[in-house]
């Protein structure tokens, strides 16, 4: 008979624990499962000796990944993203997303890693209407880059008016400008303007 | 030198999985630093050459073996793998014929991380040349 042995000293001696592990997917939450901990108890290894978490660990992670297109498909509905325009950008056939949606079929690794992307990055869907332009694309991803700094620069913080001027690199420059002025009913307004200008060739 | 040779273990995880065991914390570290989350995805990374930049460390006798009169030796390496630097080191037991890995982890040789940081950027070739 083909006792069990440990491994890594060949002990008989071991003890099969359960164990709880938690098993993440990014957009997809979590789930805790309880698996199989093989202990022996001469040389103290520990682990899943003889495969028994495998098929659970691999099922819960499916799970959990389609969990996790689901909730990133609901979130483009909820924006008011059509699919069918996501799909006609990508370039991929029309019902795919719903079929993955709808578990008719199962998006492939590659695919659940475009739909993160996505998620995290909704500009990388005009840079697949510009046809990945480069061009296009640095600018796009400029924009969506200036668009989340702006609002965290405090215009009126005092420090800020002393160092208007421009920062540079060798490929862009950004000038801001404050100033204060009159307005059409003689009223003192403030006015800040920011330019971006990128070299690219 | 390393006591055994790389290319045998790689070759195990491809041909002789069964007989490949991640032990201790191996699991657990290969899903939260690497982003492997079974055995298999683990076994594949190492036989696809995912290990880069492989750097022998050094072999150490397994300390919890219970039977000294047989040392059984660990062999250690870095690697790198995208932006991340790692620690492998694995045995081999002949009785039970099976490899084990022993430690699968992020490296905490921030020596290396530093030196590694630095060729990215270039700046060891221009230290290099400075010296020269």
């Amino acid at each position: 008979m083909n006792k069990q042995r440990c491994p890594a000293c060949g002990s008989i001696d071991i003890i099969d624990e359960k164990k709880n592990i938690l098993i993440k997917e990014p957009f997809g939450g979590q789930d805790n499962i309880e698996i199989h901990e093989n202990i022996c108890s001469l040389c103290g290894s520990r682990g899943d000796f003889f495969n028994q978490n495998e098929t659970l660990i691999d099922e819960t992670i499916k799970k959990l990944k389609q969990r996790s297109i689901e909730s990133i498909l609901n979130d483009f509905i909820n924006s008011k993203m059509s699919m069918s325009s996501i799909e006609r950008a990508l370039e991929i056939p029309q019902r795919t997303l719903t079929k993955w949606k709808n578990r008719t079929n199962t998006p492939s690794s590659a695919g659940v890693a475009l739909m993160r992307f996505i998620k995290l990055f909704p500009w990388l869907l005009e840079v697949a209407e510009n046809k990945y332009d480069y061009n296009e694309a640095q600018k796009i991803h400029i924009n969506a880059a200036i668009q989340k700094l702006l609002p965290e620069i405090d215009f009126l913080k005092e420090d800020f008016i002393e160092a208007g001027g421009i920062v540079a690199t060798s490929g862009s420059a950004l000038f801001y400008k404050y100033y204060e002025k009159k307005d059409m009913n003689n009223q003192e307004r403030i006015y800040n303007e920011v330019t971006l200008i990128t070299n690219i060739e | 030198m390393s006591y055994y040779r790389y290319t045998d273990f790689k070759n195990a995880c491809e041909n002789d999985r069964d007989n490949v065991i991640p032990i201790n914390n191996v699991p657990e570290n290969a899903r939260n630093d690497f982003n492997l989350n079974t055995k298999l995805q683990l076994l594949d990374f190492i036989h696809c050459d995912g290990l880069e930049n492989l750097t022998f460390v050094n072999t150490k006798d397994w300390e919890n073996n219970p039977n000294k009169n047989k040392p059984i030796k660990v062999d250690a390496y870095e690697f790198t793998s995208m932006y991340k630097l790692g620690y492998i080191a694995f045995m081999h037991n002949d009785e039970t014929n099976k490899w084990l890995i022993k430690s699968f982890h992020l490296s905490t040789n921030r020596n290396m991380a530093i030196y590694l940081a630095m060729g990215e950027a270039g700046l060891i070739n221009k230290l290099e040349e400075e010296h020269e």
